[in-house]
């Protein structure tokens, strides 16, 4: 299978799986905490495995939202350099959330 | 980028009226526009006694051409869903009009959508038609041997629900994706008739084929919206057999 729009197609269909699979996690580990509580939420990170599913689910719903919003703009700008400015807009906006995710989520956990 | 308003020559406006409402009278707005006049188009009103039709709408619109008005241009052949001729948008739907019965008290008839129109209801195929010469719609296969081309039943039942399609259009030109991108998209028809050629056992060019659909914009602007399905008048599936497709794409 070469790099084409076919891997990106089914890559979106994985981080979609992907993201529904942490996502279920997430919300089960959850599930009977006292979600008003700082003190427990901040201990809640500190578990490896709950702040990596939320890395997973995050990741997952940002790469996954990429290839998506990438489609809707080849659906409908069809100009060719504002849409390649767009995309070098989004790409950046797309970088900057997923390192604010993972610095936030480090911080979180140690 | 996406036109979001309607350009001025194509506001549509209120045309001639034939006919007085009554008792068991139908209503048929018919959408009308002839390039020849330089006026923008019209929906006219024929009012027509429901025991002077026919079952189906094609023959409400033979009866207006014919006893009403003869300015009034259609495609139509077959009369029986074969031809795929008069593919028409009747009450907001895609379909043939020799296979959509005449129901209700008001009938509204517009040629196909985001399709330019010729005349009255008749739209421009020659995109659509261009679009299907690319995916070389014929069996290409080396062997010289002058035997018949034998297939299996099993391979025979694999084309069952892809040979039906009569390229009427109506499921191309209900995706909202071939609106925006028709002439890049191939849109569900042509994709149907691709997908036809691909699991026939007796082409030898499937992976050829593929990669030829190996595009952004050929196949992969389909989002399973599933308008071609819900509109198809011969009852196919022109999404699952792109679905298909992309499923080859990734084993291929």
């Amino acid at each position: 299978m070469n790099f084409t729009y076919t891997s990106k197609w089914l890559f979106q269909k994985i981080f979609a799986i992907l993201f529904l699979i942490a996502s279920s996690y997430t919300v089960y580990s959850l599930y009977g905490l006292e979600l008003q509580n700082y003190e427990v939420i901040t201990g809640w990170f500190k578990n490896y495995l709950n702040s990596f599913s939320v890395l997973v689910m995050l990741s997952a719903i940002i790469l996954h939202s990429n290839i998506g919003l990438s489609s809707i703009i080849d659906d409908y700008i069809h100009e060719e350099s504002l849409k390649q400015k767009i995309i070098l807009i989004k790409n950046f906006f797309f970088v900057v959330l997923f390192f604010i995710t993972i610095f936030s989520l480090i911080k979180l956990s140690l | 980028m996406v036109q979001l308003s309607l350009p001025q020559h194509s506001k549509v406006s209120e045309g001639k009226t034939f006919g007085k409402d009554g008792k068991n009278k139908i209503v048929f707005n018919v959408y009308r526009w002839n390039r020849e006049s330089g006026e923008n188009p019209k929906i006219d009103k024929f009012f027509i006694d429901k025991s002077k039709l026919g079952p189906m709408v094609l023959d409400a619109l033979m009866f207006i051409k014919n006893k009403i008005d003869p300015s009034l241009t259609f495609r139509r052949s077959c009369r029986e869903g074969i031809c795929g001729s008069c593919s028409m948008n009747v009450n907001g739907t895609n379909t043939l009009a020799c296979l959509k019965p005449v129901m209700g008290k008001e009938i509204n008839i517009y040629p196909l959508p985001h399709m330019r129109v010729l005349k009255d209801l008749i739209p421009d195929m020659s995109d659509f038609y261009k679009q299907y010469e690319s995916i070389q719609p014929w069996l290409k296969n080396k062997t010289t041997s002058k035997k018949e081309n034998l297939q299996s039943p099993e391979d025979r039942k694999k084309l069952d629900g892809l040979y039906e399609c009569v390229l009427c259009a109506c499921c191309s030109t209900s995706c909202p994706s071939y609106w925006w991108n028709g002439d890049k998209f191939l849109g569900p028809a042509i994709l149907l008739q691709a997908y036809r050629f691909i699991v026939d056992s007796r082409d030898k060019n499937k992976k050829q084929r593929l990669n030829e659909l190996k595009d952004k914009f050929k196949l992969y602007r389909c989002h399973t919206i599933m308008n071609c399905t819900k509109t198809c008048p011969k009852n196919l599936n022109p999404a699952k057999a792109i679905s298909e497709i992309k499923k080859l794409q990734i084993s291929s």
